[in-house]
């Protein structure tokens, strides 16, 4: 029958990718998982300097150089930064949050460790060799606060996230629960504006907390709103138009609290799940997002994981707190470097 | 949808997908396998539609709604008999004429014990991620054994003698076998009451057609209260989405002050931080389920806000979305009219006491 024989190949084709489509290609078993750094007090935030693959780890009060060809050694790049508590129980000493290079030569640290309202975008100029430590006041440029006000009740505070896209700078904030600003900063000749609060994500998705922020390999503007610590399950992956703000995409990934998103050179999904309330269910994920809907599958698990990025050879490094202590500075952080992933 | 005519012309690959899958969602709806599970052409089967405002209900797949189903938990649900004594049904502390809660502080049980926490409306119970204050509970269907086996409220020995009791009374034999072909089991009873309790639904609320595009919906108080609701008083911090709950839990402060406090889910989770915290409750219908907060302790809507208005109670847990508000009177009277009007459901869930089997 001339039409089975022709569509005979096709259909084993298709069944082929249908199979293919759901799986992934990496599993756990591909990976090879090292660890660079440990001993950390409370690393949350980490950014790749563009030219020597130098990681940027933000700890509770400090910024440390790592150079990954050196692992296990660390230099305290910018020290003196404020701290604050985070959580009611276990309770973490936090200090810089999310950190991002606009250049080579600019780090960009979004604050944590001053009260909501008070809280600053801080810019560094950073070398590409380790050197005396900064003071973390010696700022190049500083963005904020977004003190209480209309736009936000208590002002802004504990920015987890930060991401350039384009001549603007994206802010993932906390402090105002009824509206989950991501907020923006304008940069102009290499200057930044206001930080001011942009998208309200909670009114937007219904649910709380946006937490990473990262550039999508559309170039869009892609936020995990994290959700609340004490529901399971419910976290999202969004994604908005950068410059319209609107969304384009919301799923519900079920993950409990993601606290990292990054893009493979292959234009993967990853994410961290710090999973507050199940911690062995935390680690790092990979999430296939189809229409409306996703599934994510775990990699590798990992407790209490905090943030990530891609470094130029596909590398992954992520940041981690470890078992907290009963509170305070943990000093059980660590950097992982994940290697194999596609 | 394509004709049976045309499904035959289509030669491509991408048509035959088409068809195929066209051919499985056929099969797929004859065999009454509709999305969450809910049986679409089966007999009795229950279109459970939620009210404005809210989402579709989830519904297990072990549970589907169906109307004998629906019938049977009612009844089982204004039944006293599925206490120690005979005195105390489930609606016994969830009413319908108080809000599905019962107007107590705490709730009295059989023989005159009390407990100690106020008794949760079952309004949109259907939506929460967890039942009970402290959220002990995963589902429905599971916590509607625990007020039946509390000492202090159903007081109970055990499942197996509420099966006992049932299997007396013939019309539950009847009613139970129509529905579950293996009769009359604790599950079974679980599962029909937590159906019946799927339909007791408020939204389509002023709230509601305001959203929905009818600016005369609210008055000009009650939209000045919306307008705090969802800013200056940062309610929507934690009373947020179609049911005005996020699901959580949060410290308030409220019974912090006490010697041994109850300290909420931090009995379930052994974690710190949850020291104190309760769930979130559903703000709909709220005016109709005073006393207020986990114990009760606030008579009336003004006291809560004052509450709030004052940061709520300080301890080492205390919420971080608790802080002083600095409400004018004024503002907190426009509040309250938010919460009163806005919230109130033009299709209030009110359900009379059913004939019980005998």
């Amino acid at each position: 029958m001339p039409f089975l024989k022709t569509t005979a190949p096709l259909l084993s084709l298709s069944v082929l990718a249908t199979l293919l489509s759901g799986a992934s290609l990496v599993s756990a078993d591909d990976l090879k998982m090292t660890t660079i750094a440990s001993g950390l007090d409370n690393p949350c935030g980490i950014a790749i300097q563009p030219d020597t693959g130098h990681l940027f780890v933000t700890c509770n009060k400090s910024v440390l150089r790592i150079d990954p060809k050196a692992p296990g050694k660390t230099h305290e790049e910018i020290v003196g930064f404020p701290t604050d508590v985070y959580g009611k129980g276990p309770k973490y000493n936090i200090s810089g949050l999310g950190a991002s290079f606009l250049d080579s030569n600019t780090l960009v640290v979004g604050g944590g460790g001053l009260p909501d309202g008070k809280e600053i975008v801080r810019f560094y100029e950073v070398g590409s060799t380790p050197g005396q430590p900064k003071k973390a006041d010696d700022m190049k440029f500083k963005s904020g606060p977004i003190p209480p006000g209309k736009d936000s009740v208590r002002g802004e505070g504990n920015f987890y996230g930060v991401v350039p896209i384009g001549t603007t700078l994206f802010i993932s904030c906390n402090g105002d629960d009824t509206k989950g600003w991501v907020s923006t900063i304008a940069l102009q000749g290499g200057k930044p504006g206001k930080l001011t609060p942009t998208i309200a994500t909670k009114v937007v998705t219904g649910v709380d907390a946006p937490t990473p922020v990262a550039k999508s390999p559309e170039g869009e503007l892609a936020v995990g709103q994290l959700g609340e610590i004490t529901v399971p399950h419910d976290s999202l992956y969004t994604t908005y138009d950068p410059a319209s703000h609107k969304l384009t995409k919301k799923v519900k990934i079920g993950l409990h609290d993601i606290t990292g998103l990054a893009f493979s050179k292959s234009g993967k999904i990853y994410a961290l799940d710090f999973a507050w309330l199940k911690p062995e269910d935390g680690g790092l994920f990979t999430i296939k997002v189809d229409g409306d809907s996703a599934k994510s599958t775990q990699l590798q698990k990992i407790l209490h994981p905090t943030a990530m990025a891609f470094a130029a050879d596909g590398s992954l490094y992520i940041t981690a707190l470890g078992q907290p202590a009963d509170s305070g500075s943990g000093m059980k952080g660590s950097v992982i470097k994940i290697e194999g992933l596609d | 949808m394509r004709t049976m005519k045309a499904r035959m012309r289509s030669k491509t690959v991408a048509g035959m997908a088409v068809v195929a899958g066209a051919f499985l969602l056929v099969l797929s709806v004859a065999n009454g396998q509709g999305t969450s599970g809910q049986s679409q052409a089966a007999p009795g089967a229950f279109q459970l539609e939620a009210p404005k405002g809210l989402d579709p209900v989830p519904v297990p797949d072990d549970n589907v709604m169906t109307h004998p189903k629906v019938e049977l938990g009612k009844r089982l649900f204004f039944d006293p008999r599925l206490s120690l004594d005979n005195s105390t049904s489930c609606a016994s502390c969830h009413d319908p004429k108080t809000g599905w809660s019962d107007g107590q502080p705490v709730s009295d049980g059989v023989k005159g014990k009390t407990g100690t926490r106020n008794a949760p409306t079952v309004m949109n119970a259907a939506y929460n991620y967890f039942q009970f204050w402290d959220g002990r509970s995963p589902s429905l269907e599971d916590q509607a054994m625990h007020p039946i086996l509390n000492p202090v409220e159903m007081a109970m020995p055990s499942m197996d003698e509420v099966v006992a009791k049932l299997k007396k009374v013939p019309g539950y034999q009847e009613e139970f076998g129509k529905v579950f072909p293996d009769g009359i089991t604790a599950t079974n009873l679980q599962k029909a009451i937590a159906a019946f309790e799927r339909t007791i639904l408020s939204g389509n609320a002023p709230y509601d057609h305001f959203e929905a595009g009818d600016k005369s919906a609210l008055s000009a108080a009650a939209l000045r209260g919306k307008d705090l609701f969802f800013g200056k008083a940062n309610c929507a911090a934690c009373h947020s989405g179609p049911s005005f709950t996020d699901g959580g839990f949060h410290n308030t402060g409220v019974g912090m002050d006490r010697d041994n406090p109850d300290v909420g889910r931090e009995t379930v989770t052994h974690l710190l931080g949850d020291r104190g915290s309760f769930k979130t409750p559903t703000l709909r219908d709220i005016a109709r389920t005073a006393p207020y907060m986990h114990d009760g302790s606030l008579a009336t809507l003004e006291d809560v806000i004052n509450l709030y208005d004052k940061g709520g109670i300080i301890n080492d847990q205390l919420d971080e979305e608790m802080f002083p508000l600095n409400l004018t009177a004024e503002e907190k009277k426009d509040l309250i009219t938010f919460l009163k009007e806005g919230l109130a459901s033009d299709n209030y869930p009110y359900v009379e006491v059913p004939t019980l089997p005998q």
